[in-house]
């Protein structure tokens, strides 16, 4: 135990400086966003009530009033965590083979350590998982500055009132990253581990036996979601979108879940300790 | 120590960040409404469930309202957005309870039929062609009450004639055949417009022993020329035996972009003479049928709600001796007339709800009444309001309208 949580936070320490860079960019991109936003608008509410005469109510009823997530859908603000999520898919892979061609195959070193070589496994993938948290995590922090500094700027009768849970639900894409429901988000992002866990044994497949790994690597991905997505395809092919009752599909779900996360680690686990080269 | 700070960190932010997030909107941060009992029975109230939608700004949410308070979508679980998404309005719950292996896969009220010794099922299955347009089958299952033997089979039509578009309106079960009435959509080419519609009402005869179609015939139809249409009478029980159906047949005129009502008539359909029959309905009522406000067919009688100056008027009619049988006036006060209007009947009791367009934004509340129709007794009488003391939403932009009263 004591082994992992030193090889997690050595893991977290290597990618520290980039990921502080993404969350300085989010930050940044993002306050401007609103800042940019708001003044623009008020510049042109300005202009329509001095030069084009419209009375404060006219403005409103014709152009309708600013609200947060109107921010939300610019680039501004969505640009950084599409480079972060980016990021995060692109260092999946990293995470694995800077270890093979860093400077000194660092894997040779991690693969002597006296620990099992499913720490490292799941060292890596709960560092990553970890760094995608604090990302929502810090979107969350945000999140209330920014609709506060929203509010500073624009007057009260020119915007609309809206509580967070309102914004979040207002915009649908960050509603795939924020779930309003702490189910949903227990769903979600147990999805998005099995996935880091898939991923992670296709990279072995790779690296087991190199191009002939690289299809092995694919298909299991393939396998994985077909499995994963099975009580969904089997509704397709019957043309009855209810087959299943609710419980029953959730319960299926959970344990194919379950199943392909178990797969995942067994053959990670044989792959690691016998085909692994370096 | 030092060397785990910047982990350490991290884990501290998502625990704390994650943590307050989901306990403070487990709170729920929209506004909660509920219904407030005025006078009469709370008993009544409890089967109600009142659909509709919650909207600020670019923010749309549905919203279940009944005696126990506020539900939103996005405030339900994980398994309550399944729930939504496999089993739609939830409208065949009891028989899902009953007959679980049965009911798989099977949806729609009007799709049954149940009487002492059988539950039937009978759909439309399509075939998709080249030309777009559609082979249909239908599909028939049913469950015998005692012996729980089930039996399928799926039956083409008597002709290939494509539509596009069938839907099942109603199966009754007579003797040792199966009337299906169905609403075939087809493209009208005699129409001067491209996209011009004609719809038909079929009613198909299947020999229940040789699975077989027997007979087809078109009761009813109405094209988009003619800007008419027809519309089914809502049963209280759809899945009773009965032996007609009840269909409201409007002609509409385009002015101003708008649809405008000229000409109904409340027609009865036998399904077992096939008669097709204008049901002589008194004037007061005949100009007064809203598609918003479609009445009310319970097998014995045919029951109307009505909009008036003075208040809402509930009408029985019965069918079989074309009389009114009687005729029950709620008068409103002048705050509580309102500009929605929702009419269901259930078990005999009339319900009854009448909302502003903005509740929240608008001081006067949505009110609630339901109204036994043997004895024209008010039952009782309750009010939707914000839950916070000063009946206003005050705080956002904020409000609920009102779409759909549903008795469980």
């Amino acid at each position: 135990m004591n082994r992992y949580m030193k090889l997690v936070n050595y893991e977290i320490n290597r990618f520290f400086k980039i990921y502080f860079s993404l969350l300085m960019i989010t930050f940044l991109s993002q306050i401007a966003g609103v800042l940019i936003m708001s003044k623009g608008y008020i510049n042109e509410v300005n202009r329509a009530l001095l030069d084009q005469g419209y009375s404060k109510n006219e403005y409103i009823q014709h152009f309708g009033k600013m609200s947060f997530p109107q921010i939300m859908d610019s680039l501004w603000f969505f640009g950084p965590i599409g480079v972060c999520a980016a990021a995060m898919i692109f260092y999946m892979f990293l995470i694995w083979y800077r270890d093979w061609f860093g400077k000194n195959t660092f894997i040779y070193r991690l693969f002597m350590l006296p620990t099992s070589r499913l720490n490292i496994f799941f060292s890596k993938a709960t560092a990553i998982f970890f760094m995608v948290l604090g990302l929502i995590a810090f979107q969350l922090l945000l999140l209330p500055l920014q609709n506060g500094l929203f509010q500073w700027i624009v007057p009260a009768d020119f915007r609309s009132l809206m509580t967070i849970g309102e914004i979040l639900c207002a915009n649908t894409n960050i509603g795939l990253i924020i779930p309003t429901t702490f189910s949903e988000f227990l769903s979600y992002y147990s999805i998005g581990f099995i996935l880091i866990l898939v991923v992670f044994t296709a990279i072995l497949f790779e690296r087991s036996y190199r191009l002939k790994g690289i299809v092995l690597g694919i298909l299991y991905m393939i396998l994985a979601g077909a499995v994963f997505l099975s009580p969904i395809l089997i509704m397709i092919f019957l043309q009855s979108n209810h087959f299943f009752y609710p419980l029953e599909f959730l319960l299926i779900e959970i344990g194919l879940g379950i199943l392909i996360a178990f797969t995942s680690i067994w053959i990670s686990h044989y792959l690691l300790n016998k085909k692994v080269t370096v | 120590m030092k060397r785990y700070l910047k982990s350490s960190l991290i884990i501290l932010a998502i625990f704390l960040c994650l943590g307050t997030f989901y306990l403070k909107s487990a709170a729920t941060s929209n506004p909660q409404f509920v219904l407030k009992n005025l006078s009469g029975s709370e008993k009544e109230a409890n089967s109600i469930v009142i659909q509709g939608y919650y909207q600020n700004d670019r923010l749309m949410d549905n919203v279940r309202i009944s005696s126990k308070g506020t539900v939103y979508d996005s405030s339900m679980s994980i398994l309550g957005k399944i729930d939504k998404h496999l089993l739609g309005f939830g409208e065949n719950q009891q028989l899902e309870k009953e007959y679980r292996s049965f009911m798989r896969g099977k949806t729609g009220v009007n799709s049954f039929y149940q009487d002492k010794d059988a539950l039937i099922y009978a759909n439309v299955i399509f075939k998709h062609s080249s030309v777009g347009l559609q082979d249909f089958r239908f599909e028939v299952s049913s469950i015998e009450k005692d012996t729980k033997a089930v039996h399928s089979s799926q039956i083409q039509p008597l002709n290939d004639k494509r539509y596009l578009y069938v839907s099942v309106e109603d199966i009754q079960r007579q003797g040792n055949s199966l009337k299906i009435l169905t609403r075939n959509v087809a493209d009208d080419h005699t129409a001067k417009a491209i996209d011009a519609q004609r719809q038909e009402l079929h009613m198909y005869t299947i020999d229940l022993d040789s699975k077989k179609v027997v007979d087809d015939r078109t009761v009813m139809t109405a094209s988009d020329r003619e800007n008419a249409n027809f519309y089914m009478l809502q049963e209280t029980d759809m899945t009773q035996p009965n032996d007609s159906a009840f269909y409201y047949k409007v002609i509409s005129k385009q002015s101003e972009g708008r649809e405008e009502q000229v000409d109904g008539e409340l027609i009865c359909v036998n399904l077992k003479t096939y008669q097709v029959q204008k049901v002589a309905i008194p004037k007061e009522l005949q100009e007064n049928i809203s598609l918003n406000v479609m009445p009310y067919y319970d097998n014995k009688m045919i029951y109307f709600a009505i909009d008036t100056k003075e208040g809402i008027k509930v009408v029985s009619f019965d069918q079989k001796t074309d009389r009114v049988v009687n005729r029950i006036n709620l008068k409103f006060d002048k705050k509580d007339l309102a500009e929605r209007f929702n009419f269901t009947v259930k078990n005999r009791k009339a319900y009854l709800l009448t909302s502003p367009e903005k509740i929240g934004q608008n001081p006067q509340p949505a009110t609630l009444s339901v109204i036994d129709f043997s004895t024209g007794n008010r039952l009782y009488k309750g009010v939707i309001t914000v839950k916070n003391a000063n009946n206003q939403l005050s705080k956002t932009d904020g409000f609920i309208s009102l779409e759909r009263l549903m008795v469980e």
